[in-house]
C-alpha cells in the first residue's frame, strides 16, 4: 500500500514539475518575444517621389529602437512590396526575404510604383515581429 | 506524513514557478518602462529653426574641389537631441532630386558637420554647417518664396522641417526686397457692384469712385523669374447709400484689387487663385477674423476677363501688368465710421499660373495694409 502511494506521489510530483516547467518555459518565451517586439521602433522619416520614368517612391526608414529590426514588407495604398520588390539600396541588404536594420540604421527602399499627381499615399512598413510604421504623403 | 510531503513538494514547485514567472514579468515591465521613457523623450524634442534658416552659400574647400557651405541656425526648446540626417528638397534647381546629408568630420559633398549634430537643451542659435558640392546651390532666397524644404531627422526618430526661404508671414518681412508689399492700403469705393472698376493709376476711377490716395506703397523689386505684387486696392461696393452710413445699410461684397507685373521672360497664364485675409478690426468693436475670397475677374490691357476662361488670351507678356480682382463674398466692412478707422488687413493670396511649356507655377502674394477711412 505504501509502495503504491509513493509511486502515485512520485508520478504526481513529476507531472506537476513537468507542467510547471512547461508553464514557466512558455512564459519565458512569451515575455522575451513581447519584450523584443516592444523594443522595436521603426520610423519612416522621409518619402521622396520620383517622377521617372520609371516612377518610383523612395522610402527612408530608420530603426530608432533598442532591437534590430527585420522589415518584411512595405505597403503603398494597399499594394504590397516584399522581398526583392522592396529594392533596398546598399548598404542595407535583403536577408531571408527581409531587410535587416541594426539599431540606428536607416535604409532606403525604392518602390516601383506609378503614383498619380497630387495623390495621397498611405505607406506602411511592417516588421517580422508584427510592428508597423506608417506615413502619409501627398505626391507632387 | 507522506501526503503532507507530497502536497508540500507540489506547493514548493508551484511557488518556484510563480517566482520565476514574476521575475520574467518584472524584466518585461522594466523594458516597458524603458521604452515608455524613450517615447516620452522622443516627444519631448522640440527644435525650432531661427530666421533666416539658412545663410550662405560660402565657398569652402572640400567636396573634391569647392563646397557650398550653408549655415543653418536652430534653437532647441526641448531636451538634448542628436541630428542623424538632413534632407533637402528643392523645386527647380539645387537639391532636385533630394539631397541627403549625413554627418562628416570635415567638409565633404552632401554632409553636415558632425560636431554640430548635438544640440543641448535650451541651446539657442545653434549653428549647423551644411556642405553641398560646388555645383549644387540652393535656389536664390530672394524673393522669399519658399523653394526648398529642409527636414532635420533626430536619432530618436523625430522629423523637424521648415521651408527656405521662410514664407512671408505677417509684417516680419516688410523690409525684404521681394514679392511682399506693405504700407497703407488704398481704399476705393464705387456706387454698386456693377460699376466697380479698376482705379486709375493717377487716382481716377469709374463713376462713383472715391479713392483715398496715400503715399506709394512699398513696391517690390527683385529678380526675373517671379511675379511681384505691386499694390492693392480695396473697393467696397454696396447697394444704396454711400459708405459708411452708420445706419445699418447692407454691404454685400468687397473687391480687392491687386496689380501684378510679369517679370518672367515668358508669358504667364493666371488660371485660378484665392485670397485669405485676416481682418483685425479696432475701434468700437474689436475683433479679428478670416475672410476667404476667390479670383473674380482680370483686367489686362483695358479688357476685362472673367476668371475661369483663358486668363488672359495669349498670356501676360513679360514686363506688363495685370490686375486681379478678388471677390470677398460674405463679408463686409463695419457699418459705422468709427469702427472703420484702424481696420487692418493682412492676407496671403495664392495664384497658380500655367507657364507655357513649364508646368505650373505658384506665386504667393502677401497683402498687408491699414484700412483708412477715405476723406471723401
Amino acid at each position: 500500500m505504501i509502495l503504491i502511494t509513493l509511486s502515485l506521489a512520485a508520478i504526481l510530483v513529476a507531472w506537476a514539475g513537468t507542467s510547471y516547467g512547461a508553464f514557466t518555459g512558455g512564459t519565458q518565451i512569451f515575455f522575451a518575444q513581447r519584450g523584443q517586439s516592444l523594443q522595436e521602433r521603426l520610423v519612416i522619416e522621409y518619402v521622396y517621389f520620383v517622377k521617372g520614368p520609371p516612377s518610383k517612391i523612395e522610402v527612408f526608414a530608420r530603426n530608432v529602437g533598442a532591437e534590430q529590426i527585420q522589415v518584411a514588407a512595405i505597403y503603398v495604398n494597399g499594394t504590397s512590396f516584399s522581398g526583392t520588390s522592396m529594392a533596398v539600396k546598399s548598404p542595407c541588404t535583403l536577408q531571408s526575404n527581409a531587410v535587416l536594420l541594426t539599431v540606428g540604421q536607416v535604409c532606403e527602399f525604392d518602390l516601383a510604383y506609378t503614383w498619380p499627381t497630387s495623390s495621397t499615399m498611405y505607406i506602411v512598413a511592417a516588421t517580422l515581429r508584427g510592428n508597423q510604421a506608417s506615413y502619409i504623403a501627398r505626391g507632387p | 506524513m507522506i501526503g503532507g510531503m507530497i502536497v508540500l513538494s507540489i506547493f514548493l514547485t508551484a511557488l518556484a514557478a510563480m517566482v520565476y514567472v514574476s521575475q520574467q514579468y518584472d524584466t518585461y515591465q522594466q523594458t516597458v518602462n524603458v521604452m515608455s521613457q524613450n517615447d516620452i523623450d522622443r516627444f519631448s524634442e522640440n527644435l525650432q529653426v531661427i530666421y533666416p534658416g539658412l545663410a550662405g552659400p560660402t565657398s569652402v574647400s572640400g567636396c573634391g574641389g569647392a563646397c557650398n557651405q550653408y549655415d543653418m541656425t536652430i534653437s532647441n526648446l526641448g531636451i538634448g537631441i542628436e541630428i542623424a540626417r538632413i534632407y533637402i528638397n528643392s523645386t527647380g534647381s539645387g537639391c532636385a532630386p533630394v539631397c541627403i546629408l549625413d554627418p562628416s568630420l570635415t567638409a565633404a559633398a552632401y554632409t553636415f558637420k558632425r560636431a554640430d549634430r548635438f544640440v543641448n537643451p535650451g541651446e539657442t542659435v545653434h549653428s549647423v554647417l551644411l556642405w553641398l558640392p560646388g555645383s549644387v546651390a540652393l535656389p536664390n532666397p530672394n524673393p522669399p518664396a519658399p523653394k526648398s524644404t529642409i527636414y532635420i531627422v533626430t536619432t530618436r526618430g523625430r522629423v523637424f522641417s521648415f521651408q527656405w526661404p521662410f514664407p512671408p508671414v505677417g509684417q516680419a518681412l516688410q523690409a525684404v526686397n521681394a514679392n511682399v508689399a506693405s504700407g497703407t492700403m488704398k481704399i476705393a469705393y464705387t456706387g454698386n457692384d456693377k460699376s466697380s472698376k479698376e482705379p486709375g493709376a493717377t487716382g481716377g476711377g469709374g463713376s462713383g469712385y472715391c479713392h483715398y490716395e496715400t503715399a506709394q506703397l512699398v513696391n517690390a523689386g527683385g529678380t526675373a523669374g517671379n511675379l511681384y505684387f505691386v499694390n492693392p486696392w480695396i473697393t467696397n461696393t454696396f447697394y444704396g447709400d454711400a459708405f459708411p452710413t452708420g445706419n445699418g445699410q447692407v454691404v454685400t461684397t468687397v473687391y480687392i484689387y491687386a496689380n501684378f507685373t510679369n517679370v518672367k521672360s515668358s508669358p504667364i497664364y493666371v488660371t485660378t487663385g484665392n485670397l485669405l485675409i485676416q481682418v483685425a478690426q479696432s475701434g468700437s468693436s474689436d475683433k479679428a477674423y478670416f475672410v476667404g475670397g476667390t479670383l473674380y475677374s482680370l483686367n489686362y490691357k483695358g479688357t476685362a476677363y472673367l476668371a475661369g476662361t483663358e486668363n488672359p488670351p495669349g498670356g501676360v507678356t513679360p514686363n506688363t501688368s495685370i490686375l486681379l480682382i478678388y471677390r470677398m463674398n460674405g463679408w463686409h466692412p463695419p457699418s459705422s465710421a468709427d469702427s472703420v478707422e484702424g481696420l487692418t488687413f493682412s492676407g496671403l493670396a495664392t495664384i497658380t499660373n500655367a507657364e507655357t511649356g513649364n508646368g505650373y507655377y505658384a506665386a504667393s502674394i502677401f497683402l498687408d495694409g491699414l484700412y483708412i477711412r477715405p476723406s471723401c
